[in-house]
């Protein structure tokens, strides 16, 4: 078995068991979408691109209260080792769902009935935890694209490798440790939009590692938040030609 | 508007209490604070105690009812013209709608033709569909050609167009003009309901002839 952890309590890429992979946040990255964001999050490259409210196809989906969130989450054939089939996979499709159902808590749909509301989350180059970069790169997305939230979502992916609580796994310690338990939230509000386990954790683990979740959460939030407002204040101030 | 030094909100930022302001625009209330919805500047009216956050505004607006819209006839069918929007209340959209515009008027007449650009009111959003109208004053035609040539035309207010090149004269709904009225509306104007009683009477036969002469001396008073 791959060594995970070091004697002196550091991970395979130098990092303590609670530190987080450098993260890198742009917003406003492409010019035809409503808006997008583009998130570096360890080696993971992540970009996500948001429409909308449009009108909705096909016309039989639209929900007569509200707007129909679309999410589509996609790994491009050379985001992994090995090629990856570009065509929907079952992972892609589950992940598709499960972005959309920690997004929409988030989202005034009820602001826009009969529209639709689509994420495209596009996985340039993946190295685990990638579905909660997805949520925050597609929240910051929908922050940009002005659609009313409530709130950001963000998260954090935590684990238990070698029976240790550490924060943000990566593909390493997704695949060979013993836990990956990724957790999205809405800061602000306090509200769980996310939670997923991978394995087994005791009650004191799991009350451990859900709470590191939530302190690293708030850290990924802050670096959202001033991406978002860097960029809103930038367009603002090139826009008044300062 | 009293304004503050420059601040700004994303999403779920608390902008202030409701013991302090009342939320406005695109802010909501959440266990006694106001929290922005959307990326945005705050602005705080300490006038009228109130605070809102000004975003930059949804990438593309949807249309609702009672807002004018702008855009292509792209086709006609038996329910009516398919008008590609390209606007809606004079913002620009991004993404693809489309509404369906009756093909004729109250008169009967047809009022636009395909490749028309038309200006029209969103009356309804019934079964998921965008339903335009022209009768009213703002909405009608805003660029049209000829169909015979596909030469310019020359407008003829208040419901015709004749082209420049064959002098072909046609009927069209333009903006800005209010509609004619219809030809029951002008008999009505004139004469009252005479005209219906006039009607009712003649296609029952001679034995109420004199009834009917009296009726009409009366209607001539």
């Amino acid at each position: 078995m791959t060594q995970l952890i070091s004697k002196k309590n550091l991970r395979l890429d130098g990092r303590k068991l609670d530190e987080l992979r450098p993260i890198k946040l742009t917003v406003g990255v492409l010019k035809n979408a409503d808006g997008s964001a583009y998130i570096e999050w360890g080696r993971n490259k992540i970009m996500a691109g948001v429409y909308g409210p449009k009108e909705c196809h096909p016309k039989h989906m639209a929900l007569p209260d509200r707007a129909l969130l679309k999410c589509r989450y996609h790994m491009a054939p050379f985001s992994v080792d090995d090629r990856k089939p570009p065509q929907p996979s079952r992972r892609e499709i589950e992940l598709s769902k499960i972005i959309r159902e920690a997004l929409s808590p988030a989202i005034v749909l009820e602001d826009f009935p009969r529209t639709a509301i689509e994420v495209y989350v596009e996985v340039l180059q993946s190295d685990g935890s990638s579905r909660i970069a997805s949520i925050t790169a597609a929240s910051a997305a929908l922050a940009d694209a002005g659609i009313p939230m409530r709130d950001l979502v963000v998260g954090c992916a935590v684990g238990k490798v070698q029976d240790k609580i550490v924060a943000d796994v990566s593909d390493t310690e997704d695949k060979e440790g013993q836990v990956d338990l990724p957790v999205a939230f809405m800061p602000n509000l306090n509200l769980i939009t996310l939670l997923q386990s991978d394995g087994a954790l005791t009650k004191d683990e799991f009350e451990k590692a859900f709470k590191l979740a939530l302190e690293k959460g708030r850290y990924v939030y802050e670096i959202v938040r001033d991406a978002l407002l860097e960029g809103f204040v930038g367009r603002k101030n090139e826009k008044e030609g300062n | 508007m009293v304004k503050e030094e420059r601040s700004f909100a994303a999403p779920g930022d608390r902008v202030g209490v409701i013991e302090e302001f009342s939320p406005t625009g695109l802010t909501y209330e959440e266990n006694g604070e106001i929290r922005s919805m959307v990326l945005g500047e705050i602005q705080v009216d300490k006038g009228e105690r109130t605070v809102s956050v000004k975003g930059r505004g949804l990438g593309s607006p949807f249309p609702m009812p009672g807002d004018y819209v702008q855009g292509t006839v792209e086709s006609l069918t038996s329910a009516g013209g398919l008008v590609r929007i390209y606007m809606v209340n004079d913002r620009e959209v991004s993404s693809d709608i489309t509404g369906i515009l009756r093909s004729h008027d109250r008169r009967g007449t047809s009022y636009y033709k395909l490749g028309d650009v038309v200006r029209c009111l969103v009356s309804s959003l019934a079964n998921n569909t965008v339903w335009l109208d022209m009768e009213d004053k703002d909405s009608g035609i805003i660029r049209t050609f000829c169909s015979n040539c596909g030469g310019n035309v020359d407008l003829m207010p208040p419901d015709k167009v004749q082209c420049q090149v064959c002098g072909n004269v046609e009927s069209r709904k333009l903006a800005g003009y209010n509609p004619p009225m219809e030809r029951s509306e002008h008999r009505r104007f004139r004469r009252g309901s005479g005209g219906s009683f006039r009607r009712r009477f003649q296609r029952r036969g001679n034995e109420r002839f004199r009834f009917h002469r009296s009726r009409r001396r009366f209607m001539r008073r």
